[in-house]
């Protein structure tokens, strides 16, 4: 008996347990616990959770785009403006249109960065009914933020890359497939964005950097402007664009639209809060920056690393700049900044400027570097050394014995001609050391870089110039970038007014600029800085705004609106000799379109 | 996966080797089917040494060694200066570069520099040999009602940079214990407490790319900045060495592993077994990096502690029953089997510490500004049921038959659950009459057959579900703002398993008592391909990501292991063991209909090839003189990287592509290689006189591509990379590496990509042991039950197929950061 007990005990239990886990658990579904991810339906609920969604839509901006070198190559690289910097081969893609094809990466990230921020818009603009505001104004003031980066980003995209995907919904499942839109969509869509952009934006806002009215106006006449200019380009150029649709008979309606927006903008400054500095040069002054009156709209960067998304905000403070630092007692220091030059301009370029009259070159370049040498014992002064006066093809008196002076000029990379420079006591490299002349095959005087080492020495862009880094040598620039400003708002009241054949409003507007960029006053007058309505041409406002604009992100689309990419190209950069039709439009990324399952029937840009 | 003493999951990684009784590993599918989704891709069964009955011992083993880097020497000395010349030559195109002229290229710096023949060898400064040293004790014993062991190690290695190291503490115990002829229990328990104290591993990148001139140290010893001649932006390789605070990187872990059984035997021929495993790891990420690190590189410097709590439990029901009558043997088994994993993350950051030897102790003293925080939970349960029926004829016939349904959280809602079965059956030929009169040289004689079908649910915890997720690093002016974006993967609400159909035939044959021979033919075919696809960068999330049942593969191939033993004699025994294998696997379906391309040289799926796949442009060489017009069609010139112009223009119109397009653009981009090998071979040989044993192990991988990063590093502008690169001058027409060109970037060459792809082929001695074991007669006076000491030497040598890959140990796998070192070391095990 006692042997069976013993026996059964277990196997009771057994059976028990085998039939607790058979019974109790069988084939029920097993939920996924997940506290920490959270849904947007929940977190997009409420005007605080909604307003997070909001703040989304900026951070690519300070991320991956204005501060970065990609945006600089798309728009800056590949005009009659720069030349691939010490004749390099960095991103021959975009400066000398050498293999530029879908596979390079920068366009890929050019168009995901840009894509990722209009999804986020997207579900801001789809979303806001669900996000429960009490007041409606307060809602559209909010939302009116996302329209307008949309518009913004949407702008990029369609000036890159032409007719390509237009959606205005939010990413929810596996789309797979895409389809085109028209040039003319994008148009539609941008502008309506920035309509109700400029309706509801706060005039200003609270935080630094975030979009206000002005911004949306600018953009606006901007965005007008360039259908008006599509809808005058030849024809050949619609065709390969696919935006015939955009007929010349409208373009009068989209100049009056553009003359509009900027006028708007003009004549409401006070009100806006914005105006014009009274010199050029305190515009990109560094300590104007983080404070800029001019500014329309800015990209903001922290002067807080933790804060910064991006490890180096703002790069752009090296990418133009000459190298300077170890020739002649030079060594690197904040103020000459950190030389790693991408882009170096052109004889085209400097020679667009009157130095002696317009203030705006020596506000946009740098010439001199000063001896900052300090030495002790024996080597207490800097002499030159036997490379630099090879270098520099020095001649007597100046020796290996002859001493570089504290804080004299001891480096001069000009856009002047010096006649004496082998004899004076710095090292100079002049506009004729720097190009050389020749006549092109159609018998056009054209100036191409000098192949040497020399060409590291020129002048260079300072509106980027970052002398508040924690260190000369660090790269992590973390000034603003002015997106947009008021001096361009004359601009592009100018070219409108053109357009409509208003001429003496469009010289109005230019001498506006034109008065504040004399360097006496008395430069004002006609023949030297004050222009009359017949001066007005297209290749004129093409080379004020070069004057004006140059190396703000704005070149390459400037010259595309006008058809003028081509001949500029010509007249300017020489380096260049891969320039297609086809190059109007990038290719569209090759990741893109090999992840589209309709990528036969969406198709690659004409000609890639 | 790893079965560890009969509990399924674990970590290898963390198991004393001294602790391991014995390894096997199954991998057809009847056999792992019992194991389910986890044991898919095949089982390895680890099992600890346990107790025996009445003898108590105790034994030590321990081993000291060092570790010698291999990795590829930079240029240096007249081969740098060569280099730099031919650079210069090109950039400003001169016919000949006359040395004399050196004062108007070099940087005068410089040139003072090679002039002292002042050269630095920055790889070599970073460089050092490793050390590793393992102590085992442990007590073994018992009696017939209890058996139980017990160990003690301590492992430490110092690895081929400085500041990388690791700790390791384990103890183990292990317990059986039978209460009566009915119930027996035991439990084993594993505690690790491992430190990681870790560098940053592009140091050695860095190091080997570094112009090879600086001054690494000022007159006090300390490693000076900026210390490259003439350049006050490159930060010296050395950064992290400056102070001991520099760059702390400290990683603890504490792991516990517990696992306890009670096994019932209620009547004759049942068995009840239920299993209960815990796993409780913690560990703590601590960071500190200052300024002035590698990692920071002037920023404001940042703290940051990182807890993870991660938990695991399991509990496994088994029911067996087993009877004879007579020749014929019956079993059946039912089984559950529930796990559930969860995982918590704990991290907070701050910025702009005032005092540095704090390290990660004091965040408190950091900005208030920036300070980031973060804690996240994840977690997946599974839930099995299963069946086994066996059967068997006097052990000649033998059949099995097993059901398992499985369900995996990670899976969607109406998906989770599936059957999957499997059968298997062996007949031992060798024991049928007819085969008696061979017996004594075909000693046995096996045909296996086995169909089964597997499951895989790997896919990432919450593949189902759509989720934002809060950002931080925003802000507007100095002012923080935080932001809510999109979670990169999509769900998917299809989310099903992926399924394997696995059939085996194999072939036992033994020998003479002297051969062993396994063959084993297979194939498998995979449906519902578990992978993790992008969407169109055009639809956001920078190119979402979405889990997905993609498609179906086949693998083929054939297994083949030889044991022989070549001589056995009294004093002098030969053994050798064999394994070959061959798999061929191809991609036979995919969901679109068409290949799904990753937009990158790795992750696209191509039909007709294996699922890991490498597509890129088809890397010709070099061009070269003489190729001048056809190198212009496509902006080339003489020693510019070579690319196919691939077919895909049809000239003639006769549905035959035979030319290309004339541009190097995407449609030249195509399959050139995967990193899965065909052929896999290891061979063993055992050699053993009298107290000597020597054993040589070698192993090599056949038909495989990798990417050999340092392939990558050749910078044709300036700077330094290995040695050993050939380089393309118009004197020296290789086709190894683009001609040198000051100040280019080796990225703005097209197609340089395609450069580090190549042939990964290569065969190596992994390890050769000399061993020698003192006899009884010795060991006797010494109370000792054995000893045996031994010298090993590991990584000794490779060959490579590719003459791209040198001065590198191909198992690294082609990544150039932790390159496998030459180990040397010397052990002992005694017992007592």
């Amino acid at each position: 008996m006692k042997n069976r007990s013993t026996h059964l005990y277990p196997f009771r239990y057994g059976i028990l347990m085998t039939g607790i886990l058979l019974t109790g658990l069988f084939a029920c579904d097993l939920e996924e616990y997940n506290p920490s991810g959270t849904t947007a339906e929940v977190v997009f609920s409420t005007p605080a959770g909604y307003e997070k969604l909001i703040n989304a839509c900026y951070v690519n901006l300070r991320k991956e785009i204005y501060g970065r070198e990609d945006v600089m190559f798309l728009t800056e690289g590949g005009t009659d403006l720069w030349f691939n910097a010490g004749f390099r081969n960095y991103n021959n893609e975009f400066t000398r249109y050498i293999n530029l094809t879908e596979v390079k990466p920068t366009l890929h990230n050019f168009w995901k960065r840009m894509y990722d921020p209009i999804n986020l818009c997207n579900a801001a603009i789809n979303r806001v009914e669900e996000a429960h505001y009490a007041d409606v104004n307060v809602q559209n003031a909010k939302v009116a933020e996302a329209h307008f980066l949309r518009a913004f980003y949407y702008w990029h995209i369609v000036e890159q890359f032409g007719g390509v995907t237009l959606t205005t919904e939010e990413t929810s499942g596996p789309v797979l497939y895409r389809q085109r839109s028209p040039i003319s969509a994008f148009y539609k869509l941008i502008t309506e964005d920035l309509e109700f952009a400029a309706k509801y934006l706060p005039v200003t806002q609270a935080d630094h950097g975030r979009a206000c009215r002005k911004a949306a106006y600018h953009l606006l006449s901007r965005a007008y402007l360039t259908m008006a200019n599509y809808c005058q380009l030849p024809d050949t150029m619609k065709m390969h664009l696919d935006c015939t649709d955009m007929t010349a008979d409208l373009a009068r309606d989209y100049f009056r639209k553009a003359l509009d927006a900027a006028i708007y903008l003009i004549d409401h400054q006070d009100k806006l809060g914005v105006s014009l500095y009274e010199n050029y040069a305190d515009l990109f002054a560094p300590v104007n920056n983080k404070n800029n009156k001019e500014a329309l709209f800015i990209v903001s960067h922290s002067t807080i690393d933790a804060l910064n998304p991006q490890k180096y905000p703002n790069r752009l403070h090296m990418w133009y700049q000459a190298k300077y630092d170890t020739y002649c007692g030079v060594s690197l220091n904040l103020n000459d900044g950190l030389a790693d030059a991408h882009l170096m301009p052109t004889h085209y370029l400097l020679t667009l400027f009157n130095e002696d009259m317009d203030a705006r070159y020596y506000g946009s370049f740098k010439e001199t570097y000063r001896c900052n040498y300090v030495g002790t014992g024996l080597a207490k002064n800097r002499k030159w050394k036997a490379s630099e006066i090879t270098l520099f093809k020095k001649q007597s008196p100046i020796t290996t014995n002859t001493v570089i002076p504290y804080d004299s000029v001891a480096l001069w990379y000009t856009k002047k001609v010096v006649s004496n420079k082998a004899t004076r006591n710095c090292g100079i490299i002049d506009i004729d050391d720097l190009y050389h002349q020749y006549k092109s095959s159609e018998g056009d005087v054209r100036y191409f870089i000098d192949t040497t080492q020399i060409n590291s020495f020129f002048p260079s862009l300072i509106k980027f110039a970052d002398p508040d880094r924690s260190d000369a040598s660090s790269q992590a620039g973390k000034k603003d970038v002015i997106v947009f400003r008021l001096g361009e708002t004359y601009l592009l009241a100018a070219e409108s007014a053109y357009g409509l054949g208003l001429l003496d409003s469009a010289a109005y507007y230019v001498n506006v600029l034109r008065q504040r960029a004399c360097v006496n006053p008395s430069d004002f007058v006609d023949g030297r800085m004050k222009i009359k309505a017949s001066d007005i041409t297209v290749d004129f406002l093409l080379e004020e705004r070069a004057r004006e604009l140059c190396g703000e992100h704005m070149r390459w689309y400037d010259l595309k609106r006008y058809g003028k990419l081509a001949a500029q190209i010509y007249k300017g950069n020489p380096d260049i000799k891969n320039f297609e039709f086809k190059h109007i439009l990038r290719p569209i990324p090759q990741p893109e379109l090999e992840a589209l399952l309709n990528r036969e029937e969406y198709g690659q840009n004409k000609g890639y | 996966m790893f079965v560890i003493d009969g509990i399924q999951g674990g970590s290898y990684s963390d198991i004393n080797p001294s602790d391991i009784e014995s390894i096997e590993v199954l991998k057809d599918a009847s056999s792992t089917a019992i194991y389910g989704s986890e044991g898919a891709n095949g089982v390895v069964i680890i099992t600890t040494k346990k107790g025996k009955a009445g003898k108590s011992s105790i034994s030590y083993d321990g081993y000291y060694g060092i570790i010698q880097p291999e990795y590829p020497a930079s240029l240096t000395g007249d081969a740098w200066v060569n280099f730099m010349r031919e650079g210069y030559r090109a950039r400003y195109n001169l016919e000949h570069y006359d040395p004399a002229d050196d004062a108007l290229y070099f940087n005068s710096d410089i040139l003072q520099a090679i002039q002292n023949n002042e050269f630095v060898d920055w790889l070599d400064l970073v460089l050092q040999n490793g050390h590793q040293q393992n102590h085992t004790v442990s007590f073994s014993g018992g009696n017939e009602n209890t058996k139980s062991f017990f160990s003690m190690a301590y492992f430490d290695e110092e690895g081929l940079i400085a500041n990388d190291r690791m700790t390791r503490y384990s103890l183990r115990s292990n317990v059986d214990h039978t209460v009566n002829q009915y119930i027996s229990a035991g439990m084993n328990t594993q505690v690790t407490h491992r430190i990681n104290n870790n560098r940053k591993s592009s140091v050695i990148t860095t190091a080997a790319s570094a112009i090879p001139f600086g001054t690494p140290y000022d007159s006090t010893g300390r490693v000076v900045r900026y210390p490259i001649l003439n350049n006050s932006t490159t930060l010296s390789p050395l950064l992290d060495e400056t102070d001991p605070y520099t760059s702390v990187d400290r990683d603890m872990v504490n792991n516990a592993i517990v696992k306890a059984y009670l096994e019932i035997r209620p009547v004759k021929d049942v068995t009840f077994r239920s299993n209960g495993s815990v796993n409780l790891s913690s560990s703590r990420k601590g960071q500190y990096f200052d300024t002035w690190s590698q990692t920071v590189q002037g920023q404001t410097n940042y703290a940051s502690a990182a807890n993870t709590i991660y938990r695991s439990i399991g509990w496994d029901n088994i029911l067996t029953f087993s009877h004879s009558v007579k020749d014929h043997s019956f079993g059946a088994t039912l089984l559950s089997s529930w796990g559930k994993s969860e995982n918590e993350n704990y991290s907070m950051t701050g910025y702009g510490q005032s005092v540095p030897v704090q390290l990660f102790y004091a965040l408190s003293s950091s900005n208030s500004e920036g300070r980031q925080l973060s804690s996240a939970y994840a977690g997946t349960e599974r839930l099995a049921f299963g069946a086994r029926l066996n059967y068997s004829y006097q052990g000649k016939y033998l059949l099995q038959a097993t059901d398992r349904y499985e369900a995996s959280s990670i899976l969607a809602i109406g998906h989770q659950w599936h059957h999957f079965p499997s059968v298997s059956g062996a007949w031992r030929i060798s024991d049928e009459s007819f085969m008696e009169q061979y017996r004594s040289t075909l000693n046995n004689l096996k045909l296996r057959l086995s169909y089964g079908l597997t499951g895989n649910a790997g896919a990432g915890p919450y593949s189902t579900q759509s989720t934002v997720v809060p950002g931080t690093q925003l802000a507007f002016g100095d002012v923080a703002a935080s932001y809510y974006y999109y979670s990169t993967t999509i769900g998917n609400k299809q989310l099903g398993w992926e399924m394997s159909a696995n059939y085996d035939a194999g072939l036992d044959i033994g020998l003479l008592d002297r051969i062993n021979l396994n063959l084993d033919v297979y194939k498998t075919v995979t449906t519902d391909i578990l992978l993790e696809r992008k969407l169109p960068s055009s639809g956001g999330g920078e190119g979402f990501k979405i889990w997905q049942n993609v498609g179906s593969s086949e693998n083929r191939g054939f297994e083949m292991t030889l044991q022989t033993l070549n001589i056995n004699h009294k004093t002098f025994k030969w053994n050798t063991e064999l394994t070959l294998s061959y798999n061929r696997e191809r991609i036979t379906g995919l969901v679109d209909g068409s290949d799904i391309l990753s937009g990158t040289e790795k992750g696209s799926l191509l039909l007709g090839h294996e699922i890991a796949t490498y597509r890129t442009y088809e890397r010709l060489g070099i061009w070269q003189l003489g190729e001048e017009a056809e190198a212009a069609k496509y902006n080339c010139v003489p020693g510019d990287i070579k690319i196919k112009d691939q077919l895909t223009v049809d000239s003639n119109g006769d549905g035959i592509l035979d030319q290309g397009d004339g541009v190097i653009n995407s449609s030249d981009v195509v399959y050139i290689g995967s990193p899965t090998p065909k052929y896999l071979l290891g061979f063993n040989n055992t050699f053993i006189y009298k107290g000597l044993d020597l054993t040589v192990y070698m192993t090599a991988r056949w038909g495989q591509t990798i990417q050999h990063e340092i392939l990558g590093r050749y910078n044709p502008g300036g700077g330094n990379f290995p040695a050993y690169f050939d380089y393309w001058t118009p004197e020296n027409p290789t086709n190894d590496f683009p001609r040198p060109y000051n100040e280019k970037s080796f990225t703005s060459c097209t197609g340089y990509m395609s450069m580090t792809f190549t042939d990964g082929s290569y065969f190596k001695i992994k390890t050769a042991t000399l061993g020698y074991t003192l006899p009884k007669s010795i060991l006797n006076h010494m109370h000792l039950e054995k000893a045996r000491f031994y010298f090993t030497a590991s990584n000794l040598l490779s060959f490579c197929k590719s003459h791209l890959i040198k001065y590198y140990d191909p198992e690294r796998g082609g990544a150039e950061t932790d390159p496998i070192g030459k180990t040397f070391v010397l052990g002992t095990n005694l017992t007592f």
